[in-house]
């Protein structure tokens, strides 16, 4: 097995819950909230736009918040995506991981990657880093739907 | 795979973990501290990330332990229990099982790393096993963030590169 496949593997489990949760949620708690941060659509926005963002040739240029028009954290709700722009966005994103994760040998992995982190960061770094940010909004979202009573998203 | 890398990127993320989870305890709010809302309370939350932490990173499931200071079966967020430990006690766990992560890392051989997984439901090897273990970790940590949040108006920053 290589560090992609195994990686992506990982990956694969953590947008599964994404998918999950956008699915499971009920319309009327999608783009609401008491507490801004926690609107489920807006911490969903943000995991996958860092995605994409981790997931590019270079930092530089990456337009935030180009998707809908606002960065995650200033959208309104109304700005926020619909649950069906969600789960459109997370499939791009979720294929263009994968694609850039299965694509490097894993020499690719293990070379510098100076760019995204920190100077002497390697592709690994990133993609553990990106996999770890995923882990911490999932969990966030995961007590935020606990504590509106709604179906949680199964450990995977 | 080359070793000293990949566990150099280990004790970066697991640092940034146990940095996290240790800010989140120290922003519990006493009364949130016991408290059974619509969530197990905090410390047995705080408890069970840093008991699976320890667990995970233990030779086999069999020679893995648990806390003196709690009920046993205080690991199972669906216990409740009788008896509540103090912050300080968390927070030495914490430090323990930091402590126990930096002895295991830096005791890795080059070869183990693509060896047999005596935690089989986490990946075929043991690189796959450190891995799991900081997905878990960090799950938990943001489930932790966001009672913080809700309940104390403050969580823990996110921490790219432990001190």
């Amino acid at each position: 097995m290589t560090i992609g496949e195994a990686v992506a593997g990982a990956f694969a489990r953590t947008w599964e819950m994404y998918r999950s949760a956008i699915n499971d949620i009920p319309e009327e708690d999608w783009r609401t909230g008491d507490i801004d941060y926690l609107i489920p659509a807006r911490l969903v926005y943000h995991v996958v736009e860092a995605a994409e963002f981790l997931s590019g040739a270079t930092p530089e240029g990456f337009a935030w918040g180009h998707r809908f028009g606002a960065d995650w954290e200033g959208a309104t709700p109304e700005q926020l995506p619909t649950r069906e722009q969600a789960l459109t966005y997370l499939d791009e994103v979720q294929a263009r991981v994968d694609t850039w994760l299965r694509g490097m040998k894993d020499s690719h992995f293990l070379s510098p990657d100076p760019e995204y982190l920190w100077k002497d960061s390697s592709f690994l770094d990133r993609a553990l880093y990106l996999l770890q940010h995923n882990r911490q909004h999932v969990g966030e979202l995961n007590a935020e739907l606990r504590h509106r009573g709604l179906p949680r998203t199964k450990w995977r | 795979m080359k070793e000293s890398l990949f566990l150099d990127i280990c004790r970066n993320d697991y640092g940034a973990v146990f940095q996290m989870t240790r800010r989140a305890i120290e922003l519990c709010p006493e009364k949130l501290w016991d408290q059974r809302m619509d969530e197990p309370p905090f410390w047995q939350q705080a408890y069970h990330t840093l008991w699976a932490i320890d667990f995970y990173l233990s030779d086999s499931p069999e020679s893995s332990r648990k806390a003196s200071f709690v009920e046993g079966e205080a690991t199972n967020l669906k216990h409740v229990s009788a008896t509540t430990p103090s912050r300080q006690q968390i927070q030495d766990y914490l430090e323990e099982v930091s402590q126990k992560c930096d002895a295991v890392l830096g005791k890795l051989a080059s070869t183990q790393l693509d060896g047999q997984n005596t935690f089989p439901w986490t990946g075929p090897t043991l690189a796959h096993r450190l891995i799991y273990n900081i997905r878990h970790a960090q799950h938990h940590v943001g489930r932790l963030n966001s009672i913080l949040s809700r309940k104390a108006g403050q969580a823990a920053e996110w921490v790219i590169t432990p001190k």
